[in-house]
């Protein structure tokens, strides 16, 4: 029985001490920290698309700029109560989704990537220009993190705290993608990516399949974008752009796409650069773009797949990741 | 009447430019199946390297014949080393090209910094023409005679000529091209240097217009996809119609709904996406 | 494989061929992803501990990076860092580099020190995104511990920041442009000063100068799409109908507007006036543009603020800029004393003259000087240092100026017209106006009972 639950233990022991060693970091750091977990849910959604399904979207950061907007529009105009308001954002993501994933996987291959970019620009296109509502280039600043009252007694002003609650929601949602991804359900998309005309003569409906995974990863980028605007109190027609869906595959692919975990760290490479090594030299878009031709050109299951094809037998476990 | 007029003009010229933008996107991805998303760069290598010999020089002309040549070469060079290991997998490839255009985004970043700059026109074309009660820059007239000099060219080498037809066939059937003895992965080098030639020529025509900045690459690469979706992927035809279409509306409504100004861009794309996703005149 | 006859549907082999390939797994299209030569995708090994552990060697690299010393403890003797933020990338790279270089001039001229403690300056590039203008400032709050912030050109980005810098209790002197009204007059925050001007500041002169002296009657305003250069137009137009006049027509561009063609196409040709406030390399375009559709010379354009006239652009826009007239806080042509002295040192040193975000932020940090003066050195004791930088009052370049309540300076304001002077194309100071304050000679109180100058937008014209 212990062994059972032996990863579980190891695995909580482990974010509790993530926890706490992450309050001793000055806040900057933590604020950088939080930003990886955040980034880390948005590259993992569209990993399941990709790395998962097979299917190219570069056009992921419609959900997560949706989501983001939604968000901001109801906390500043109607100050509703914060989780009816991130209901509703997941919800806009979803339908959002749907529409989109009706249009996308109409095509495959090349096209869908260009129709999932036109998709996503005609959003940002309704975000830059329709000022009067979504404050146009100029964003919306000013969002409040709420005050959870009853289930934190403490604010989420404080860094610390916000990133132990994103950290929550982290766990809550990579435990839920790891359910999916090892699923018969996961294996299914694997089994897509690999070959749909194959899983079509096995008798899969393929369409729903992709259908169901493009929800599922419009919902989980919803939640990134959610927390992305608490995170920063801005969000502005950027949140929507082709850049933000180019970062969220870049992440995705030198991370390991394909993977659970992969695309988090993918979001820490890019996060690190960004703000770390921008210190040191102006370059690190530069440092950026050459890891990413090298991991394309050398190690194509990303950083995490490389390691992981490196390790012996006996440390394998049958936990997937 | 002028106003209309005048902005029919505008339109058209806009059309053609994106027209120059767009035709080396859609060359390369209609006959190679390459998303060649570094085609951005190129026009923002072609619009700086164009500004940099016009400072040196002096002369347009010659900037309209060195800066082509260059992004020509390094194009030749990203096809040959990186892009043809990967031939029939697009997806390789669409990544490859994006790493390449956050590559050079960087570099031009560093190499010609952070300000925004214009290209000096050429004297002789920068004067208006005056007639009754319009006038329009002659440069505008210009870039509307390039755009259709341009697209029959074009449409010559590949529909009149035995290169042309090379192309074509290797497209439709490499395998059997390659048995004819045609050296196919030599033409397709070609072809993509082709397509990274027409970029940079509009970088330096469109430099006038457009301009040369950081994001510039980014932008451009946006306005070339909208053209190539609205115009059909994979026709020439397809991107001078589209590209037509799109300016036009654009202009039109900027003028007349500016506050739906960038929206006009996209408009178009997302009505055809939903309608008919091959576009106008698609070839898929 | 049968082929279909060709001719007409030459695409259909391709097709065909591809899917009978899938199906029949030809291990090429197991290469479509990932695309590894050797065959399908083989079994992974999963690993848990690996991923928790490269979770863990990052935190502890980043732990590592940070062993870096960051000063938390408000020592006497720790130097004294100043944040500079300004857009180094984008349309308005040229006055960014105004804000920097009038930074470093007065540092240079104080050699590093100011009452007793050295001077740090930490230069931060904000791109013109106001994202990145948050991120770059929790960098410099968080990370670099500065102890104040100078710059910023975007209205909307200053708005932004101002939440964050007060929450983090960090003064705030924008000293770039950022002039829209709601940074100093909705949640007003004892952080934020201002330096440089006000949207209603320096276009209500110039209205009622356009209305008296140019005997202009109707005007169109054509502004970037941002909320700043909106709010100075706004300012204009408010002021050009309250003197007598009538704005007939509003357009605005949006920021990275290449191709003004359908703008100008829609000006009104019967107007007398176009005020204007199309901002840095967008500016350069539209008035080059507006000279190739020939209206320079047939309608008289009056630049609200120094956009397209600014000192740092009026290179770049030269010939097509002739016979504007603009309004400025400042221009390098003011003949005083410190001006002279100014100009000639800032000439000396970067070989140009200096605009206006340069003369702003020299004052800036003029200002921090003269606070830390009166403090004898202590910027930690937070609200002795607010309380001593709003009794500022100083001999700037451009005059004499101090604060208002609402931490706004009160400035003259110089009305300019860019002529020929030999072959230099020079702004010529024609009229000055002493002492604009932001709520225009009535009371606080008064002005803000009135609506904002951005809700003004759409409402002229009509």
């Amino acid at each position: 029985m212990r062994r059972h639950f032996w990863p579980g233990i190891k695995l909580t022991l482990g974010l509790l001490c993530l926890a706490v060693v992450v309050r001793l970091l000055p806040t900057y750091y933590i604020g950088l920290l939080t930003e990886v977990l955040i980034l880390g849910l948005f590259a993992m959604s569209l990993n399941l698309l990709l790395g998962h399904t097979g299917i190219p979207s570069l056009g992921h950061a419609a959900y997560f700029g949706a989501a983001a907007y939604t968000m901001a529009l109801l906390s500043l105009r109607l100050m509703q109560n914060c989780w009816v308001s991130a209901a509703a954002a997941v919800g806009v993501s979803l339908v959002i989704a749907a529409l989109y994933g009706l249009l996308a996987l109409r095509t495959s291959g090349v096209y869908c990537m260009m129709i999932t970019l036109a998709l996503a620009q005609v959003l940002w296109g309704i975000a830059y220009g329709w000022r009067t509502m979504t404050g146009g280039d100029d964003g919306l600043p000013g969002i409040a993190r709420p005050d959870l009252g009853v289930l934190l007694p403490w604010s989420l002003q404080d860094p610390a705290n916000f990133f132990t609650a994103v950290l929550i929601v982290f766990v809550v949602v990579v435990a839920a993608l790891y359910l999916v991804v090892h699923s018969p359900f996961g294996y299914t998309l694997r089994g897509i990516r690999d070959s749909e005309a194959r899983m079509d003569c096995l008798g899969y409906n393929v369409w729903l399949h992709k259908y169901v995974a493009f929800l599922i990863a419009g919902g989980v980028a919803g939640i990134a974008g959610i927390l992305f605007v608490y995170y920063h109190g801005f969000v502005s027609p950027a949140e929507l752009s082709l850049v933000q869906s180019a970062e969220g595959l870049l992440m995705v692919i030198v991370g390991g796409a394909g993977t659970l975990l992969g695309p988090v760290l993918g979001a820490g490479v890019v996060v690190f650069l960004r703000n770390i090594v921008s210190a040191y030299t102006e370059r690190w878009l530069l440092v950026l773009g050459l890891i990413y031709l090298l991991v394309v050109l050398c190690a194509p299951h990303g950083i995490l797949g490389a390691l992981q094809a490196r390790l012996p037998r006996w440390l394998s476990r049958r936990a997937a990741l | 009447m002028a106003f209309w007029i005048v902005q029919s003009l505008n339109g058209i010229s806009f059309g053609m430019l994106l027209f120059l933008l767009a035709a080396g996107l859609s060359l390369v991805f209609g006959l190679m199946r390459i998303v060649n998303l570094t085609h951005g760069s190129f026009y923002l290598l072609g619009a700086y390297i164009g500004l940099t010999v016009i400072e040196r020089t002096g002369s347009f002309l010659v900037a309209m014949v060195v800066a082509p040549l260059c992004v020509t070469l390094l194009a030749l060079l990203i096809h040959r080393f990186l892009l043809r290991r990967f031939h029939h997998m697009e997806l390789a490839q669409v990544l490859l090209t994006f790493g390449l255009l956050f590559i050079f985004a960087d570099l031009t970043l560093w190499k010609w910094g952070g300000s925004s700059y214009v290209l000096p026109k050429p004297a002789f074309l920068a004067t208006s023409l005056t007639i009754g009660s319009i006038v329009f820059p002659a440069y505008r007239l210009f870039v509307i005679a390039t755009g259709v000099v341009i697209a029959l060219l074009l449409w010559l080498v590949l529909e009149r000529t035995t290169l042309g037809s090379m192309v074509r066939a290797g497209v439709d059937d490499e395998e059997m091209v390659r048995g004819l003895g045609i050296n196919t992965p030599r033409l397709f080098t070609a072809v993509f240097a082709l397509g990274a030639f027409l970029a940079a020529l509009s970088g330096v025509i469109g430099g006038p217009f457009v301009g040369a900045y950081p994001g510039a690459d980014f932008e451009v690469l946006l306005l070339a996809l909208v053209v190539v979706i609205v115009g059909g992927l994979g026709s020439i035809r397809g991107a001078f119609v589209g590209s037509l279409v799109v300016g036009l509306i654009d202009t039109f409504g900027r003028a007349l709904v500016p506050e739906l100004a960038m929206f006009t861009i996209f408009a178009p794309m997302a009505i055809i996406l939903a309608l008919r996703p091959r576009g106008l005149f698609g070839r898929i | 494989m049968v082929r279909p006859p060709q001719g007409g549907a030459a695409r259909l082999p391709l097709v065909l061929d591809r899917s009978l390939r899938k199906a029949y797994g030809r291990g090429r299209e197991a290469r479509t992803f990932p695309w590894r030569k050797g065959g399908p995708v083989h079994q992974r090994r999963h690993f848990l501990p690996l991923t928790v552990g490269v979770f863990t060697l990052l935190i502890a690299v980043t732990v590592g990076i940070i062993r870096a010393p960051i000063a938390s403890v408000a020592d006497a003797k720790t130097p004294i860092k100043i944040g500079v933020l300004a857009p180094l990338t984008g349309p308005l790279a040229a006055l960014a580099r105004d804000i920097v270089d009038g930074a470093r001039l007065y540092v240079d001229e104080v050699k590093g020190e100011m009452a007793g403690r050295k001077v740090e300056l930490t230069v931060e590039d904000y791109e013109f995104k106001t994202a990145v203008a948050l991120t770059k400032t929790k960098k410099l709050v968080e990370r670099d511990r500065v102890h104040v912030v100078v710059g910023v050109i975007l209205s909307a980005a200053a708005i932004a920041m101002k939440d964050y810098l007060h929450a983090q209790q960090v003064p705030f002197i924008v000293s770039g442009a950022a002039v829209a009204e709601p940074l100093m007059m909705e949640k007003p925050s004892p952080y934020v000063f201002r330096t440089t001007f006000a949207a209603s500041q320096v276009p209500t002169p110039l209205a009622k100068f356009t209305y008296d002296k140019l005997k202009a009657r109707t005007a169109t305003v054509i502004a970037g799409d941002t909320v700043g250069t909106i709010e100075l137009v706004m300012g204009f137009a408010r002021a050009f109908e309250e003197a007598g006049g009538k704005v007939v027509q509003e357009i605005y561009t949006p920021i990275g507007t290449t191709d003004f063609g359908p703008f100008i196409g829609r000006l009104r040709r019967d107007v007398d006036v176009v005020a204007v406030l199309v901002p840095g390399a967008d500016g350069i375009r539209f008035i080059n543009q507006y000279e190739e559709f020939g209206l320079k010379g047939k309608i008289q354009v009056v630049d609200t603020a120094p956009g397209i006239t600014d000192i740092s652009l009026l290179p770049s826009s030269g010939p097509a800029a002739l016979g504007m007239y603009a309004s400025q806080p400042y221009v390098y042509t003011i003949d005083n004393p410190q001006n002279r002295k100014f100009v000639q040192a800032f000439h000396t040193k970067y070989g140009r003259d200096p605009g206006g975000p340069a003369e702003a932020t020299y004052v800036a940090l003029a200002a921090i000087h003269q606070a830390l003066t009166a403090t004898g050195g202590n910027i930690e004791d937070k609200a002795k240092f607010l309380e001593a930088l709003r009794h500022m009052d100083l001999e700037a370049p451009r005059g004499h100026i101090r604060f208002d309540k609402y931490q706004n300076v009160i400035t003259d304001v110089i009305i300019t017209r860019i002529d020929k002077v030999g072959d230099q194309i020079v702004p010529v100071v024609v009229e000055t106006i002493p002492g604009v304050e932001q709520f225009l000679g009535i009371t606080p109180e008064e002005y803000l009972k009135r609506p904002r100058l951005v809700a003004l937008k759409g409402t002229f014209g009509k």
